[in-house]
């Protein structure tokens, strides 16, 4: 990770990455209209958040892959068809697409399942593949029981079980710690700081996504 | 906000707990489509996260060894496998039956906590193989709404295949037919008159043999 030993604040210090995701889309878009292999790409780059953006709406893993294909389908079809009106921003327009799925799958608007191409998602790269999928269950669970353990501080522990098991509010947290919200961004920065050490030295610093990888904008 | 101020606020802790604000949330989505390394961020804390529900859940397994089961988490439901519990059902199986098939074992009882609904994949409840009838109460669905249940495919359940009743608390009751689970995870969720509708989430049915221990 890029910030592995930075403080929140030294963070704010470091330069963003450099951006080319614009370009990048603009050749994808053209590799996809031109059915050239290229075009898997589009699983790796935006398969995992789009992942992400399908489980925030609480929509269960397996129907989550089922939408994940409609997106990328309906995008392709596009792309072919009419093309995209800013080709440059496929990661916008898969994103809406996406969103755009996941109300009309809570209305009930989606009425059968989608087949899913198995071919393809089983030739998945690694990397097109979320942390969960490409770690052992039990292994995750370990590490995660370990990051629980070795939190130094009782209150770091306090703050994670509330945040995260009994969903409280940031806020209702922090008075009732008293913690600013400098203090409340720290504990959460070392947690995540101690579960990237604690993969590491489970031999997992692979499952750690690659900052190289990035494409921010 | 670009990707130094996300890192810095901890963005992709808030979101995955759920406390970022609209605008917040669709900027920093937009923003990860290009970005692998705030996605890697969330995905180890929607680990973390379902970790220690998970855990919790295995946690309040051994409890129940120890101690009688409270009916306060739908999380203790493997504790009620056997149990027949129908009488802790508010009287909503009839006061005429009030210990009705209490020695039978073939009505599992479960309460939804707030939490499990609004946990992020499907919630297991565990019931001897022989039940015929899962009892499942669900609070804090508003009066105006109705309670309805989808199977995997999001079609509704049949009449047949479920009944819910408002109990006086507010809460709702719903008995649902233990085959409607065995055919994978079921969906609640609320309706109003208007057509909206609001997920209340996702239950599978995990059979265990009679006598055997609840996972």
């Amino acid at each position: 990770m890029t910030y592995s030993g930075s403080t929140p604040a030294e963070l704010c210090a470091e330069k963003p990455p450099a951006a080319g995701a614009e370009r990048n889309d603009m050749s994808l878009v053209e590799a996809i209209a031109g059915r050239s292999d290229l075009q898997n790409e589009l699983y790796v780059r935006y398969r995992r958040p789009l992942l992400q953006v399908f489980l925030h709406r609480r929509i269960a893993r397996d129907a989550a892959e089922d939408l994940l294909q409609r997106t990328f389908l309906q995008a392709i079809k596009k792309i072919r068809t009419e093309g995209l009106d800013d080709p440059s921003n496929l990661g916008g327009y898969l994103y809406r697409t996406a969103t755009k799925l996941a109300t009309a799958y809570w209305r009930g608007e989606l009425s059968h399942r989608h087949e899913n191409d198995v071919e393809l998602l089983s030739s998945l790269k690694d990397e097109a593949l979320s942390l969960e999928e490409r770690l052992d269950h039990e292994q995750l669970a370990k590490c995660v029981r370990d990051l629980m353990g070795q939190l130094p501080m009782q209150r770091d522990r306090e703050v994670l079980e509330r945040y995260y098991l009994h969903e409280e509010p940031r806020t209702a947290i922090r008075e009732s710690l008293q913690l600013t919200d400098m203090q409340f961004n720290q504990v959460l920065w070392r947690a995540r700081q101690r579960f990237g050490d604690i993969l590491r030295r489970h031999g997992l610093a692979d499952a750690e996504p690659d900052a190289a990888q990035s494409t921010q904008r | 906000m670009d990707h130094i101020d996300f890192k810095a606020n901890q963005t992709a802790a808030s979101y995955v707990a759920d406390g970022l604000d609209e605008a917040t949330q669709e900027a920093f989505e937009l923003h990860m489509m290009g970005c692998s390394e705030c996605v890697g961020d969330v995905e180890i804390w929607r680990a973390i996260k379902l970790d220690m529900q998970r855990s919790r859940s295995q946690g309040h397994g051994a409890t129940r060894r120890q101690r009688p089961p409270a009916f306060s988490d739908w999380r203790m439901a493997a504790s009620l496998v056997g149990a027949g519990v129908v009488g802790a059902a508010g009287g909503w199986l009839g006061k005429s039956t009030q210990v009705t098939d209490l020695s039978s074992s073939r009505t599992a009882v479960f309460s939804m906590s707030g939490t499990a609904r609004g946990g992020d994949e499907c919630t297991a409840l565990h019931y001897a193989g022989d039940t015929q009838a899962v009892v499942l109460r669900v609070p804090g669905v508003s009066k105006d709404r109705q309670l309805a249940v989808l199977d995997a495919e999001r079609r509704e359940l049949s009449t047949g295949q479920y009944s819910a009743r408002t109990q006086s608390d507010g809460s709702r009751l719903l008995r649902l037919d233990p085959q409607a689970l065995r055919n994978g995870a079921v969906h609640l969720e609320a309706r109003a008159r208007d057509g909206s509708t609001e997920p209340l989430g996702c239950i599978t049915g995990e059979t265990a043999r009679p006598g055997s221990e609840p996972q």
